[in-house]
């Protein structure tokens, strides 16, 4: 028994995560060892090393763009119903299903019409909707344009009307 | 409950229970202190940028969600790691990933930051930035050539400050085991590192 096999333990050393008993004994052995203090500084310049890898910046708009998406599909949210009799009832008979999901459908539609603040729009702050104006094209890119009802597609450009044009048509 | 009392002196934990009482800016304000590193986390061991920012909304996703079912039962930083962590496990043991496993980073998923470090004119403090830049690339790569778990284990340990201890909540692995992964981590990447020690 050499001792060496504390080698295995310097990591943990270095961390200060060896109970004390520990510590002390590898402590011991790096005193008479250099083939160990060797390996002991090279595990700290590894550790110093890894420090060279720098942080990355989310990409710009990340936080809004997930906080409105995050407040958009919690708003859509199925509410889930609680009582189970209720559950039993309406799933044990297709037809009152269905009866009831049209229902459902219906109010929603009217809901949708009658109470027009409760939509996605009115999540944003102002901060929200120009930063989202700003960075319109991530918006589009992550998905999120979909969440939003209340955009509408935009008209597309009319053909441009110049000279240019018409010598190109009746060409 | 025992285990609310536990944590209470957990600022994070306090300010997921106000947005358990229906405060959404305590929401906000864990979201703020979290959302980079979450980011990194991800980045780091999945290598990908715009997976890392996917998977970091899904987290906080989830988070929110937890909103009327979350019980404190750890730090709140240990709780939402736990959650990264195994996102990006799953996220990295789809097959469409293991084809492309070994190239880990992706070159065009960076490219903001790595312009950032590019030399912009020739000089001494070009040199000095493409050496920064070489040595970071290096270090980059030989994390992400580690092994999962050692990997994963290394990104907590040195990236986001954990101890062992709390590492291995996050990955839900003992102790020991930790400090076994990390041993076989660090003697990897000092083999891998070895020109630049
Ligand atoms: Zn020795």
């Amino acid at each position: 028994m050499n001792g060496h096999e504390i080698s295995e333990e310097l990591v943990a050393f270095l961390d200060g995560a060896l109970s004390v008993e520990d510590a002390r004994r590898v402590e011991k052995h790096l005193e008479r060892c250099p083939s160990c203090r060797e390996i002991l500084e090279d595990f700290r310049r590894t550790g110093q090393l890894l420090n060279r890898w720098t942080e990355i910046a989310p990409s710009p708009g990340f936080e809004p763009r997930v906080l409105t998406h995050i407040r958009a599909s919690e708003t859509r949210r199925p509410v889930s119903i609680g009582f189970g009799n209720l559950n039993r009832w309406f799933f044990g008979s297709p037809i009152r299903w269905s009866a009831v999901a049209a229902g459902i459908v219906l109010m929603a539609g009217a809901a949708y019409w009658i109470f027009p603040l409760s939509r996605n729009e009115d999540v944003l702050t102002e901060a929200e909707k120009d930063e989202m104006a700003t960075h319109i094209d991530l918006y589009v890119d992550y998905g999120v344009i979909s969440h939003l009802d209340t955009l509408k597609p935009m008209d597309a450009t009319p053909p441009p009307q110049g000279d240019e044009s018409s010598i190109i048509n009746t060409a | 409950m025992a285990g609310q009392d536990l944590y209470r002196d957990d600022p994070d934990v306090e300010s997921m229970l106000a947005f358990q009482k229906g405060d959404d800016q305590a929401f906000e304000t864990l979201f703020r202190k979290y959302s980079r590193p979450l980011v990194n986390f991800s980045y780091r061991l999945i290598g990908n940028r715009g997976r890392a920012e996917e998977i970091a909304q899904e987290v906080f996703l989830e988070v929110h969600r937890a909103k009327s079912t979350y019980l404190p039962q750890a730090k709140f930083s240990t709780w939402i790691y736990r959650i990264s962590t195994h996102r990006c496990w799953n996220e990295l043991r789809r097959p469409e990933r293991r084809l492309m496993a070994m190239q880990h980073r992706d070159p065009t998923g960076d490219e903001g930051d790595r312009a950032a470090v590019e030399p912009v004119a020739a000089g001494p403090d070009a040199l000095q930035h493409l050496e920064a830049k070489q040595l970071q690339d290096a270090v980059a790569d030989a994390v992400s050539s580690l092994p999962e778990q050692q990997r994963t284990a290394l990104i907590l340990c040195r990236y986001h400050a954990m101890g062992y201890r709390e590492a291995a909540e996050a990955m839900e692995t003992t102790e020991s085991a930790v400090k076994s992964l990390m041993h076989r981590a660090t003697v990897g990447l000092r083999d891998r590192l070895k020109s630049f020690l």
